[in-house]
């Protein structure tokens, strides 16, 4: 089973700087691009992270592409939503071939305490409406070594020892995407909500956490409405956001 | 500097559109921030050769020229930010900004970059004009509804 729109067109490039600016650049060129289109490369030169770190991936080995949604549904308030959505679609995608797949908050996808999946979304706001979100994902397949750098990163394959054929990976991932994509117009917020709660890294276990520069022990009670994490600390309850708080790992 | 010296360079502040003005010469330093729409005083030091009464003066003087300044934005379009998040004037540090003081702008130009948990939205601009004042500093953190940049319809 394929999915309907998600990965129906598909643009395969050898070599290209990031998917998600090579979208970006089709759709400020005026380049006509269906929804669910996905853009995939073999290898990335400025693979983009969370806040400029590089993403890394040796050629051809690991799934990178980005798709191309337009999610007027969604108020941009409760953008966070198509993080949940992407997020809990890989983990549908996983628990197939590994057991132990969790979201480290926002959406890091982990396998035990290992980064096996990383997510950037770059949306495009227009008279207060999403007009287009590119969905960048990447996803270690079949890559054996990493650097030293990517210390905490893991792979498909070494976990399961076994090899695996992108194409077919990436179709099996895009019909969990559409999925859960699709989800997202119809379904309520809040049981979305309690399925990525669910899946959360670390969830209701107390855990060491980088607060302000200092060391404290919290546990994760769950997200408010906008995605912040909610900690309690100590027995009172506080909210985070993406860059007020580092996991200790 | 005398106070209407002082009160010069507050005005020119307000009118240029910069976020911050510092000067400093040999026998005083000032620094001029704006805050919001309205430039103030932050930081005045006089050496220990003036007298020591002007940088009281001064302050006394600087709320002053407030009220022209709100004036003169009376006609402005004031764009503000659609969500929470942090605020980013380009989309990575080593690129231009999308835009500066000064720039002509149209509907579908990209403003800004506001981030939240990891997700990146790039503001496009429902107005045209050009850009009188850009309100709010790099990489800081906004609210909703915040005022980001002030336009001048054209």
């Amino acid at each position: 089973m394929k999915a309907l729109y998600t990965g129906k067109n598909i643009i395969h490039l050898k070599e290209v700087h990031s998917t998600n600016r090579y979208t970006a650049e089709m759709l400020s060129n005026s380049v006509p691009i269906t929804e669910g289109s996905v853009i995939m490369a073999d290898f990335q030169t400025a693979g983009k992270g969370q806040s400029g770190a590089i993403w890394e991936s040796l050629p051809k080995e690991n799934l990178l592409f980005s798709i191309y949604y337009r999610p007027h549904f969604l108020k941009i308030a409760d953008q966070f939503m198509l993080s949940i959505a992407i997020s809990l679609a890989i983990c549908d995608f996983l628990k197939d071939y590994v057991e132990d797949v969790t979201i480290k908050w926002p959406n890091d996808i982990y396998v035990g305490n290992q980064k096996i999946a990383g997510i950037l979304i770059e949306n495009s706001i227009q008279q207060d409406v999403i007009n287009s979100s590119i969905i960048g994902i990447g996803l270690n397949i079949n890559q054996k070594v990493f650097s030293a750098q990517a210390e905490n990163a893991c792979s498909l394959s070494q976990l399961t020892g076994l090899q695996y054929d992108l194409q077919q990976m990436l179709q099996s991932l895009c019909k969990c995407i559409e999925e859960r994509y699709d989800a997202i117009k119809i379904e309520d917020y809040q049981s979305i909500r309690l399925a990525y709660l669910e899946k959360l890294f670390r969830f209701q276990h107390p855990a060491n956490y980088r607060i302000k520069g200092e060391v404290q022990l919290g546990t994760i009670e769950g997200i408010d409405e906008i995605g912040r994490l909610e900690l309690s600390i100590n027995g009172s309850m506080h909210y985070f956001n993406n860059k007020e708080i580092t996991f200790i790992i | 500097m005398d106070i209407k010296e002082i009160q010069e360079l507050i005005k020119f502040v307000a009118k240029s559109g910069v976020s911050e003005v510092s000067i400093d010469r040999k026998d005083f330093k000032i620094t001029i921030k704006a805050q919001g729409n309205a430039p103030a005083i932050v930081n005045m030091q006089a050496a220990p050769m003036p007298i020591a009464a002007a940088p009281v003066a001064a302050a006394a003087a600087a709320p002053a020229p407030v009220a022209p300044a709100a004036n003169e934005n009376a006609n402005l379009i004031t764009i503000k930010s659609p969500m929470i998040g942090t605020f980013y004037r380009s989309g990575s540090p080593d690129k231009p900004s999308f835009v500066n003081v000064g720039d002509k702008i149209g509907p579908g130009n990209v403003l800004c970059v506001i981030e939240a948990m990891k997700l990146f939205n790039e503001i496009e601009s429902e107005v045209s004009g050009k850009i009188v004042k850009i309100l709010v500093d790099n990489a800081s953190p906004i609210e909703y509804d915040q005022p980001l940049f002030l336009v001048e319809p054209m």
